[in-house]
């Protein structure tokens, strides 16, 4: 009966689909790409199963795109993570060791990913806190902005001083008062104060201002969004505090040192320390450890509202179609799992970050893969997935694109991180570190957690007969492959 | 702008001439029956037992092809039936643990306890759970009522977590095929509760059918009264349990659908008397199977099959091709595969007792890893003890009046164990330690290292930390309320659903009454695409991901 009704439906819908092929972009046009660099962001969101955080805009990138479970920093700290991130290239015994790391004075001949396309044309513009340092490798962009560097200050003070005197950005009046004399403050706050007053809220408004001004561009873009969320301090408008009940917050179950961890695996937080309310020694009490949660998780949910901001400008813009998202953070985070706040640590919770990468062009969304990635993978990702000819010799990652086709791959065998004299081997099944005398190199102590079972890294398991072998095998990758990153040569 | 709005025209369009399409086609997919009994070994007449006389299960064995190598990948119920509805192995999905909570019979009891009185492997202490299993493994019936079949079951589900709303469109004690709508074909499923462990001691009022003179004893068993009569009952509970699968091919005669209804039959684990439930051998493992076909291959195959195939067998009959996640292979339909040359058993925590084994198996031999051979193989589990031969059992082993056989059970283990099934069915000869099996030791301990490499064996992780990484803190996540999202059609209009909690799926209702209270058992239609709705009609949503609480039900209006 229907038959001829069907054949004729069917021809009208190639039709439409003809319609549309017409419109395709040409291939020509070059992809944009907009990286949203969070700080210390864990993966403590919906998508990655963390149920209770209220993510609802991160959790719909990753429904579009690709979420990356196994993805991990090169080094535990912001300057030192970013600069490896952005150059492509792991750290060393001599380069990229803590927060304080110029890319300008480390690897001076070295092509970043923004330096990469400007040069091939495209507009890059640094917002917030992409390098660590505002003027480190200013000639990379377009433009470098960050809240408050440039507003006009009556001390004589550089851009990056004064962004390093206000970045903290309290608005408690009792807070800001504490901020002024003593460069620091409480660990957090929850003033009533609309979206776009909190220094991040400032940080969108620029963003969102960059994409309604790129759209008539004829040049395709590199835009960032350095949020300073998740860092410390953890203020958030009270609006996103109020998505969580108190009542709610737990501690972590695995609160202790773990079963024979070296002792110099464990982190006393002197990051966090320096904050007014917190005690300069011994650990926080249950009440402060709650708030500190609580903070951390209201941080998440009014950045990822801000994110939300832009992703819908991208939209009303009608560049979400031509526009590579990232979303990806510098390193994990410590919320008192094995005692320990903040990061610095060989910890998977300090190793451990979220990478959502949205290609417009991919046929897969909502993908999850459990490939094993590392942060300097970025930047090879980036250059192939925009057709850009990276530089030769420099990069230590691969491209993740046969992962974005395929996210059942397996990924790396081992990926290498790096904490001060701490390396780390992590593989598919295991997280093995060594701390190395920097004189002799010789080992001062290690630790291995066995990820097929303890993925909280609850028991240190180097010592073990049955973990020999296994031992034996990280020892030599991490001293055959790695092992000029070792001794700095 | 214009041109989005014709575009949204044509797909819509395309989708309805879709589905009437689908309705054709639809004739061409089989009825599909599944009777399914518990505790049961292949000691059935057509298995070379003659002790339970069962003429409804001769006559369809005459008729199906009968299965002589078929498995279940955990000797009890609820992680093998785990494995049964997802096509995947417990131990790839966390659900190896007998049990995680209460949710065994329908929709599951949907609560669970903070506190039981057990501890993992590592002795902290667990809580009751339902297993959130990776976001992209689905209950198969969805894809079953995705194809337009009608999915029935009656009753128990027990799949280690509750059954969602999305997976049967009827699973309750008055699950029937015969509510399918005519248009529709069906995958109906019935429990057969008859031949259960609890059986044996709940029905031990009931006249024996099976003279306990007669029944054959095991040799890992003392040959005495108690032992006798606990046989002959189970002998006699599969008398009941024949009668009872020849009432369902009565039914299915009276339809007139017999001949155009592919069956199976299988027990969902081995027998139910001690040395035989929950354990790792054969007898705990290995199960009767057969599929009457349409108009097809009937006799015997010695096929090698396990419990995760079913789920991508049953689609490929439907002609629905198995999703790749799968770890079983299809051994029937359109998209059957290469034959398996192995398969896999596990063996966790059974009710307080946690242990771990990791076991394959060939045509031939059966290969076990003990990760704890310090651990006894008697587990001494509560429950069990209420078999009625038990306590004499018990009580002959602490006299020591057991012989070396029948004492084995209780004695700690080695760290592998070797079995020749062909020549050794009982599993009570351990070639481990015989340098003549030496190269096939080492074989059947590659080949278990070579499957286990190929997937998590999440059994590994303690199960509390497991509990906490699928509950965030040791709490139920919630899935979060549906989205309803209106396309305005010129026609009426459209309505698209969608979920905010990743591997979610979603239900849904279109009444005209805007005050309706629904439950689980109301007519729920699985969402699937776009699907149109008349001014002032009101659509009810609700969504579940598997181990999580169901959402609400959300109600919309349409103006």
């Amino acid at each position: 009966m229907f038959r001829p009704g069907l054949a004729l439906l069917v021809l009208f819908c190639v039709a439409c689909a003809n319609i549309i092929r017409s419109n395709k972009i040409p291939e020509k046009i070059k992809p944009n790409v907009l990286l949203l660099f969070m700080d210390d962001l864990r993966p403590e969101l919906g998508t990655y199963g963390k149920v209770k955080i209220h993510s609802p805009n991160m959790d719909k990138l990753a429904s579009m795109g690709i979420q990356f479970d196994n993805a991990y920093c090169n080094v535990p700290v912001c300057g030192a993570s970013r600069a490896s991130m952005l150059t492509g290239m792991l750290p060393t015994k001599n380069r990229f060791l803590d927060y304080n790391t110029f890319v300008e004075k480390e690897t001076p001949q070295a092509i970043t990913l923004p330096q990469l396309f400007r040069q091939h044309g495209y507009t890059t513009i640094s917002n917030g806190k992409i390098y660590h340092h505002l003027d480190d490798r200013e000639t990379d962009w377009d433009e470098v902005w960050r809240p408050y560097a440039f507003d006009s200050n009556n001390r004589g003070l550089s851009p990056t001083d004064y962004w390093q005197l206000l970045w903290k950005d309290y608005q408690e009046p009792v807070n800001k008062d504490i901020y002024i004399k003593t460069n620091t403050g409480p660990a957090y706050e929850n003033a009533e104060v609309a979206d776009s007053v909190y220094i991040d809220g400032r940080l969108a408004q620029k963003v969102i201002r960059d994409i309604r001004r790129l759209r008539g561009s004829e040049k395709p873009f590199f835009l960032t969004a350095g949020f300073i969320s998740n860092h410390l301090p953890f203020n958030a408008p009270r609006t996103y505090w109020d998505y969580y009940y108190r009542d709610s917050i737990k501690q972590p179950y695995n609160n202790y040192v773990p079963k024979n961890a070296p002792k110099i695996s464990i982190s006393n937080w002197p990051e966090m320390r320096a904050y007014s309310n917190i005690p300069k020694t011994g650990q926080v009490s249950d009440s402060l450890a709650i708030d500190l949660i609580h903070g951390y998780y209201a941080t998440v949910s009014y950045v990822d509202a801000l994110i939300g901001n832009i992703l819908e400008e991208l939209k009303v813009q009608e560049l979400d179609t031509n526009t590579i998202v990232v979303l990806v953070a510098d390193h994990g985070y410590n919320l008192q799992e094995h005692t320990q706040w903040a990061k610095f640590t060989n910890y998977t919770t300090s190793t451990r970050v979220p990478l959502i990468i949205y290609d417009p062009r991919s046929k897969i969304k909502g993908g999850v893969t459990h490939a094993l990635t590392e942060l300097v993978d970025i930047y090879p990702t980036l250059s192939e997935l925009c057709g850009l000819e990276p530089p030769k010799e420099q990069l230590s990652g691969q491209s993740l694109v046969p992962v974005l086709n395929h996210p059942e791959q397996r990924g790396k065998d081992h990926i290498l991180i790096k904490k001060g004299n701490g390396f780390t081997i992590k593989t598919k099944d295991y997280c093995y570190t060594e701390y190395i005398n920097s004189k002799d190199d010789s080992v001062i102590d290690s630790m291995l957690y066995d990820h097929r079972k303890d993925v909280d890294e609850n028991e240190n398991v180097v010592r073990y007969p049955e973990y020999k072998s296994v031992v034996t095998r990280l020892h030599s990758i991490l001293h055959t492959n790695y092992k000029s990153n070792i001794t700095g040569d | 702008m214009i041109k989005h709005i014709y575009l949204l025209v044509s797909l819509m369009t395309l989708i309805s001439c879709q589905s009437q399409e689908k309705k054709v086609e639809l004739k061409k997919q089989p009825n599909i029956l599944w009777i399914v009994t518990e505790d049961i070994s292949p000691t059935l007449s057509f298995y070379g037992d003659q002790t339970a006389k069962t003429p409804n299960l001769d006559k369809l064995a005459t008729e199906s092809l009968v299965f002589d190598n078929a498995f279940a990948v955990v000797g009890v119920c609820a992680p093998t039936r785990s494995s049964i509805i997802t096509g995947m192995y417990p131990t790839s999905i966390g659900t190896m643990h007998m049990r995680t909570g209460q949710d065994v019979m329908s929709w599951g009891k949907r609560s669970y306890a903070d506190h039981v009185d057990r501890n993992d492997i590592s002795g902290n202490p667990i809580r009751q759970y339902a297993a959130v299993i990776p976001e992209y493994v689905k209950c198969f019936t969805e894809y079953m009522r995705a194809a337009g079949y009608y999915c029935t079951n009656n009753q128990k589900t027990d799949y280690q977590f509750a059954a969602p709303v999305t997976a049967w469109d009827e699973n309750n004690s008055k699950s029937h095929w015969r509510h399918a709508p005519k248009d529709k074909p069906f995958f109906s499923v019935f429990n057969i509760g008859t031949t259960h462990e609890s059986q044996l001691w709940k029905k031990s009022d009931l006249p024996l059918t099976v003279d306990p003179k007669t029944v054959p004893v095991p040799p890992y068993f003392p040959d005495n009264d108690a032992t006798r009569e606990t046989i002959a009952r189970h002998y006699s509970n599969i008398e009941l349990m024949d009668a009872e699968v020849g009432a369902f091919i009565k039914q299915l005669k009276e339809d007139g659908l017999y001949d155009n209804t592919i069956i199976f039959f299988y027990s969902d684990h081995g027998g139910p008397l001690p040395r035989q439930k929950r354990e790792i051998y054969d007898s705990g493992l290995k199960v009767p199977f057969m599929v009457k076909g349409i108009k097809t291959n009937s006799g015997r195959t010695d096929r090698m099959i396990s419990f995760v195939d079913l789920a991508p067998t049953v689609l490929s009959l439907a002609g629905v091709e198995p999703p790749l996640y799968m770890e079983g292979k299809a051994f029937l339909g359109a998209y059957q595969t290469d034959k398996r040359d192995y398969v896999l058993g596990t063996s966790d925590r059974f009710d307080e007792y946690t242990d771990r084994i990791r076991a394959i198996r060939n045509k031939q031999f059966l290969y076990l890893r003990n990760d704890f051979p310090e651990l006894t193989k008697y587990k001494d589990v509560g429950y069990r003890k209420q078999v009625p031969m038990m306590p004499t059992f018990l009580r002959l082993r602490d006299e020591g009046k057991l012989d070396a056989i029948q004492h084995m059970w209780f004695e700690t283990k080695t760290n592998e164990e070797l079995y020749d099934c062909v020549n050794d069915p009982y599993n009570i000869k351990n070639l481990a330690d015989d340098p003549a099996y030496g190269p096939i030791l080492k074989n059947m301990r590659q080949a278990l290292k070579d499957q286990m490499a190929n997937r998590p064996d999440l059994g590994l992780i303690p199960e509390s930390q497991l509990i906490n990484t699928m509950w965030p803190d040791f709490e139920q996540p919630i899935t979060k309320s549906v989205t309803f999202n209106v396309i305005e059609m010129s026609q009426g209009k459209t309505v698209s659903l969608s979920c905010a909690t990743r591997g979610a799926s979603i239900a849904y209702i279109v009444s005209d009454n805007p005050n309706e209270h629904f439950d689980f058992n109301s007519k729920w239609k699985l969402y699937t695409e776009p699907f149109s709705v008349e001014k002032g009609q009101t659509v009810y949503t609700v969504a579940q991901r598997i181990g999580y609480m169901e959402s609400k039900i959300d109600v919309f209006q349409m103006q």
